[in-house]
Order: structure tokens, then sequence, then C-alpha cells
């Protein structure tokens, strides 16, 4: 029986060292991301991939999944296996730590610049020569003016948006409460449409021709601007508008059940490098870091932009004031 | 608007005309050159209307006209988008709404994010056995349905799954698995119920995968199906699987411990851990890819009587009994299964060999003994049409299909094997020996050939012919006549 049974050690032994070589596999990354930055990360996951073939003999292939980012978020929560999170707002990733239990409740203190390696902020897309005369946010609770924005309930970018109107409208009516909220009330009512998601919105706007002006993503104006011409979309810029931060984080839970926390980690710290930045900056997304800002400034307009934390007190408060079933949203979007 | 245009396009150059033709017909000079003059001041008139109507402004008619229509174009547009909204959310909810499937790997019904999924599957194997007269067994040339199993499966809420597969084969009912799983990890699984121990590794091939039309006489040493509890999983990036559990501990080849049914007959328990490797996964050599080296080990108690000897009987690939213990042997006290095993497949080729040891404790009266048991085998894959060979079967390229040229795969194989049992077993006078030689032999050796014939993914032909020699097994010491036996099989699995 001893030696039968000192055999079997010395077998098992083999066979775990025979298990043992690390031998170079090609690795996939899942980037659950928001509606706009399909382009952007087809640029950044070609080069991360190449860079990190070139740094370790590995292949890597980063597949994206786009969406409203309430949406994406609640997929990830309810099991879609995203090694890392790009998010439209912070509030989506909270979710993710505290509901899904997939990521520490600190992530967002992981990486540089609150986890943003970029920001963005909101503007408006008119049609060209801005027909309706659209300057500023009073213009679109304008009874002629129809408004296209997405479902905040659905979409990071339409949060955005709601919250960017809403300082403006505090700062107009002097934080008279009610009369926010009827200004809000107002402008919603002119949003004959409502989709999940900013992409969608935009298909609304340009391809169906639908709406006076859209409130978007700067870098989804700048790209539509420059995708279907010139000629077609004005850019307008609010006197008061949101700095909008989107994070990354990485999906700790399935990252190591995948085995992919080293790449998926070096993917995220890949966003801060010059390289990433300056890709960032070209696809009108306002990069962090300087050189790369620097080279870009001139296509971003100076805004007067009021933040999330310093306006509403954070993205957990102005999540349970403001979209959560119940809030002010719910409140004065009836239809 | 329209007024003034008709005005100048039709009754103004009609009154013209009429004036000329009326010129004309008074024949004056005067009065023409008056007309004339008419003529030209209407012309001015005429320019300056037109003049006047290029640079107006529409009318609030016409501006409320021309609102009128972008309202009705907006309202049509966006009832178009909103229908082609619904359209989407009406296509993500069928996505995500229930499935039916049906398919290679069955039928079923599944949401669409696979968190809920309910499968039937199940194969049938109706074989046909010949022996040669020579053998003189006791069996006698037969049809016999081999496995008829119904295969029930299903998975709640993503992570946990069940399997429930009764077989009505060989005339009586037996359940064969019937368990849960609960997949929290690769790494980390759990299995509770009536299943495959991780132990013999032509046992845990699939029934429907089989080489030749029986398994190789190792597998007389390992369980068939037991009940307890395992964990599982897969570590390294999938080069190495483990299996650890605890069972009740069945007999050898078996999947009772003497008891009825599937209760347990003693106290005594098994503790089963298999690690199995495949080194060279990832390799970019392609021939090591398919290398998997493995091994298994049993220890445990298992506690016998007179009456219910909790010890195994070996059997032919004829499936004929060729060793058991003499009446009166019972198990009592350990009993150890050392189990290496390997397989490799590299493109139309496979080997699979196992060599596995048993101990067990074996009283008969007044006499104890350990028993020693080893038996190895090694079987050889060449599938012929080209497709790869594997453990999991043959996936023909193109399915049996005379008129489009499609043949269907075949296979050649080719297996030696032994199974021997310790002189001990047999040692000691009449009655206190724990094996009768006359009727028990020492050792089975035998070789088979086969071929087999993959139709499609779901039906298979095979035929087989295996020759075994024996060493005792007969009266005054002689060994027990050859057997020699020739299979058919015709498989349907889904």
């Amino acid at each position: 029986m001893n030696s039968l049974f000192r055999t079997f050690v010395a077998f098992a032994s083999l066979a775990l060292v025979a298990a043992g070589p690390a031998l170079g596999a090609e690795t996939t990354l899942l980037n659950v991301s928001y509606d706009p930055t399909r382009e952007l990360y087809q640029q950044i996951n070609a080069a991360f991939a190449k860079q990190w073939e070139a740094k370790t003999g590995q292949k890597v292939t980063i597949k994206q999944s786009h969406g409203g980012s309430g949406r994406q978020a609640r997929s990830v929560i309810d099991g879609l296996d995203a090694d890392v999170v790009t998010l439209a707002l912070a509030y989506d990733i909270d979710e993710i730590a505290s509901r899904g239990k997939l990521l520490p409740q600190a992530w967002q203190k992981r990486l540089p610049d609150n986890s943003a390696p970029y920001t963005s902020t909101i503007v408006f897309l008119v049609r060209k020569g801005n027909p309706k005369g659209i300057r500023d946010w009073d213009d679109l609770v304008r009874k002629d003016v129809a408004v296209i924005t997405p479902n905040p309930k659905t979409s990071g970018g339409a949060r955005w948006n709601y919250l960017a109107a809403w300082a403006y409208a505090v700062k107009k009516f002097a934080g008279d409460e009610a009369k926010v909220k009827d200004f809000i009330a107002a402008l919603y009512r002119n949003v004959p449409v409502l989709d999940t998601g900013a992409r969608g919105s935009l298909t609304t706007f340009t391809e169906r021709g639908i709406g006076d002006v859209f409130i978007s993503w700067e870098n989804e104006a700048f790209l539509a601007t420059k995708e279907l011409g010139p000629d077609k979309y004005d850019i307008v810029l609010p006197s008061l508008s949101i700095l909008a931060e989107p994070p990354v984080t990485l999906v700790d839970r399935v990252a190591d059940r995948r085995g992919t926390r080293k790449v998926a980690e070096a993917y995220l710290q890949f966003l801060y490098t010059p390289e990433a930045q300056d890709i960032i900056g070209a696809n009108y997304y306002r990069p962090r870091d300087p050189q790369a800002a620097a080279k870009y400034a001139r296509q971003f307009p100076k805004l007067n932009l009021v933040t999330v934390d310093g306006e509403f007190g954070g993205w957990q408060k102005a999540q349970k004031t403001h979209f959560l079933d119940g809030g002010v949203f719910d409140q004065v979007f009836t239809r | 608007m329209r007024f003034i245009q008709g005005l100048l396009s039709g009754v103004i150059p009609a009154i013209v005309l009429a004036m000329l033709a009326g010129a004309a017909a008074a024949q004056s000079t005067e009065k023409e050159e008056a007309l004339l003059r008419r003529i030209e001041a209407l012309d001015q008139k005429i320019e300056e209307l037109e003049r006047r109507l290029g640079n107006a402004p529409p009318s609030p008619r016409e501006e409320a006209l021309k609102q009128r229509v972008d309202d009705i174009d907006q309202q049509v547009r966006i009832v178009g988008r909103k229908q082609e909204i619904e359209q989407e959310a009406a296509a993500a909810r069928a996505k995500d709404g229930p499935q039916a499937v049906a398919g290679r790997d069955g039928f079923g019904v599944r949401t669409a994010d696979n968190q809920f999924a309910f499968r039937l599957r199940g194969y049938l194997q109706a074989d046909a056995r010949v022996y040669d007269d020579e053998a003189q067994t006791a069996a006698p040339d037969t049809f016999t349905l081999r496995r008829v199993r119904p295969i029930f499966e299903g998975t709640l809420f993503g992570k946990y799954g069940f399997r429930f597969m009764p077989d009505f084969g060989q005339g009586s009912t037996q359940i064969f698995d019937a368990y849960g799983d609960a997949n929290f990890n690769p790494a980390f699984r759990v299995r509770v119920g009536k299943f495959k121990p991780g132990v013999g590794l032509e046992r845990l091939q699939s029934a429907t995968a089989l080489s030749l039309v029986e398994r190789a006489l190792p597998t007389n040493l390992v369980p068939t199906r037991d009940i307890g509890v395992q964990v599982s999983g897969d570590l390294l990036e999938n080069r190495l699987t483990y299996e650890l559990g605890v069972f009740n501990g069945v007999v050898d080849g078996g999947q009772a411990t003497g008891g009825s049914g599937d209760r347990d007959s003693n106290s005594g328990k098994d503790a089963a851990v298999r690690l199995f490797a495949h080194p060279f996964r990832a390799s970019e050599t392609p021939w090591l890819q398919g290398l998997g080296v493995g091994v298994a080990g049993t220890w445990g108690e298992q506690q016998g009587t007179a009456t219910n000897a909790v010890l195994p009987a070996f059997v032919t690939p004829g499936q004929q009994t060729f060793f058991s213990y003499s009446a009166g042997a019972f198990a009592d006290g350990e009993r150890t299964r050392f189990a290496p095993q390997f397989y490799w497949y590299w493109q139309t080729w496979g080997l699979l060999g196992e060599y596995y040891l048993n101990n067990q404790r074996v009283r008969r009266g007044t006499s104890v003994r350990d028993v020693d048991v080893t038996a190895w085998q090694l079987t050889l894959n060449w599938v012929l049409t080209g497709e790869d060979a594997s453990f999991g079967g043959v996936r023909p390229r193109q399915p049996f299909d005379p008129a489009a040229g499609g043949w269907g795969a075949f296979e050649l194989v080719g297996r030696a094997q032994q199974l021997e049992v310790d002189d001990a077993a047999f040692a000691g006078t009449a009655a206190t020996r724990l094996a009768d030689p006359s009727t028990a032999a020492r050792k089975a050796t035998g070789f088979g050939l086969g071929l087999n014939w993959y139709l499609n993914r779901a039906v298979k032909v095979q035929a087989a012919f295996e020759r075994t020699r024996f060493d005792g097994g007969a009266a005054n010491g002689g060994d027990r006549r050859d057997e020699n036996v020739f299979f058919t099989r015709y498989q349907v699995s889904f």
C-alpha cells in the first residue's frame, strides 16, 4: 500500500510538472463599452495588440461590445464575460462593483485621473445654417424645436445630457427647483423619440432626419460633421455644459477566472500612453496627456463646464435623485 | 399667388392677342400705333409684376402651408422611427426569450442568455454477438440491445446543471447517471449524485465514442458508476484537469457495493483522485498537442460478508465471466486502485493506453490475503478517410450520401490487452483459497480488430473481432478455451 501510494504521488507530481510549461497561446479580451466608442477602440485595440505582441510575443485579440452604458453594465452583472469595461459614467461601474460583486468598490482609484483616461462634454448638433436659431439650452424648450436625446434610463450619454441641462436651469432659475423641473419637463416634451443609446439617437437625427437639435457627445458631434459632411450640420456650443469623465476598469473576477488579468491591466494602462492618447485626441475625445491635449487643443473649444461631483454631489447621489425609478426624470417625463 | 401667376401666364396674353386681332381688322395705322403703345405698356406692366413676384416674400398662408407640410413630414418620420425602434426592441426581446433548439446535440429549449436550458438527448446501441463454437460458452449467439439510454439534461441559473440517464438495455432498467452540477468556475466544479468517478480513462470515454464495441479488460478494475460527491476543475489554462471525490466505493467494474440497487451495503467509503494533463495543448508542435497523460487512484475500505461479498467478477470482451471469487470469499478491508493512463491523438491517428493495478484484501474463512490484479491495454486508431481521430470519436467530413458523393468516415482499430490475477487468489486448499482455479482464469490476454463506419455524427456502424486467451480457468489445471467473438453494432445517438 505504501509503495502504491508513493507511486501515485510520483505520477501525480509528474502530471503536475507536465502541465507546467507555460507555452504561448492567443489571448482574447472582451471590452464592454458604451455606444459611441466603436471607432475609438477599434484603433486603440489594434495599437495595443501590436504593442503587446512586440513586448511579450503573445497575440491578443480584443473583442468589443457596445450599447447604452446602463444596459451594458446590466449585461456584465448578468454574466457577460467582460475582462474590462469602458463605460460612459462611473455609476454604471459602481453598479458592477456593488450589485455584481465583480470588482472592488474602490476601483476608481486604481488608475490615474479617477480611472478616466480621457474626458468629453456635451454640445448641440444642429442642421446646417441652424434654421431654428438654436444658441443655448433655452432654445431647447421652445415649442417649435424638436430635441433628440437618448433615454437616461439606458444611456450614459443621455444622463450627461440631462445633468448638463439641469445645471443650466439651476443657474438660470437661481436654484428654484420647481422652475428647474418645469424647464426639464419642457425640454423632454420636445423629445419625439427616445433611443436607448447615443448611437441610436445619432441615427434618428442624421439618417432619419428627425428633430432640430441633437444633444450630443462632443466626439459624436465632431464625428457626424466629419463623416456625414460639414455641409449638413453645425455644432453649437451652449453657454454651460458638463465635464464628462468616462471611466475604465478591470472586471477582476472575470479576468481572474479567464486568466487574463495581466494583459487586461496592461490594456487599460495602455490607454494612458502617449500613443493611445494621440488616438484619443484624433477621435475627438479630450486627452489627459498634456502633449496630446496641446496637439488637439485647437479642435476643442473652451466651455464653461460643471462637474458631477461639484454640481450634483457625485454619481451615486445624482443617480438616486434623478434616474432611479421614481426619480426626478420619471416625475417630469410623462407621456 | 397662383391667381396672379395664372393672370400673367394666361389671361393677359389672351387679352393682348385679342387686341391685336382687333387692330388688324380695323386696318388703321393710327389705331395700330395706339395699340402697339398699349402693348408696350402692358409688357412693361407684366415685367414689373413678374419682377415683383420673383422677390415677393411668401404670404402668411404659404408660410403656414409650408410649416404644415414640414410638420407632417416630421410626424411621418417620427412614427417610422418609433416603429423601427419598437421592431429593434421586439427583435431583442425575441432574442432574449425562450428558444427551441434542435440539432446534433439534441432537442430542447433554452433562454437566449443560456441561463436556463433543457435538453433531451440519448443513444441506442443494437448489437449482434457471434461466438465461435470452440468457446463453448453458455452465451448464445444473440442480438441484443446493449444500451438504450435517454438523457435529460438541464441548466439552471447558468451555473447549475443536472443530468438524468436511465438505461433500458439488456432487459433491465437501471439509473446510470443522476447528478447535479454546480459550475462555480472552470477551476472549481462540484458534482453530487451518481456518475462516473474520475478513475478509468476508457470508462470516462462516452459509450458512443468507443473504438471497439466493448471496453477493454482494464475497465474491469475501475468503477462504472458510483454515488458520491466530486470536485473538479481545469487549471493552468486548461492544461491540467483534476478530479477529487468521495464515493460509496463500488466493486471493480461495477456500480454497486453489493447492496440492493444503489444502496450502500457497508460504511466503508472510497476516496478517488485523478490528475490528467495536456502539457502541450498550446504548443506550436502540432503532433504533441493531442497528448494527454494522467494518473488516478482510489483508496478505501470495503467490508463484505459471506453472503454479500462486495467483490468483483471480471468479464471478457464477449461479456462472459472468466474470473470470480469462490463462494464465501468477501472483501475484508483496504482496497486501492492505481491507474496511470494516457492518450495521444494526432491527425488521423490515435493511441490510448491504460495500466491499472488493484489491491484488495479478501477473506475466506480464516484465510486473509491481499490480492493484486493488474490489467493493461493499448488501442490504436487510424481514420482511413482523413478526419481527425479524437477521444470524443470521429466527425465525418461528409455524411453518408452516395448521391452527393459522401460516404461518411471509416476508421480502423486494433487493440491488445491483458488482465492478470495475483497467485495469492489461488493459493491454499479448496477450503481456504479465494478463487477456484478450475473455474476462474488467472490471466486473460487478447487482441481485437475493428472497423467503424461513421455515417454522420449521429449514426455509427461497428464491426469487430475479439480473441481472448486464458491461463487457468479449466479443470485439472487446464486453460479455459479461447473466446472468439464477432460483434456488430448499429448506434444512433443524438
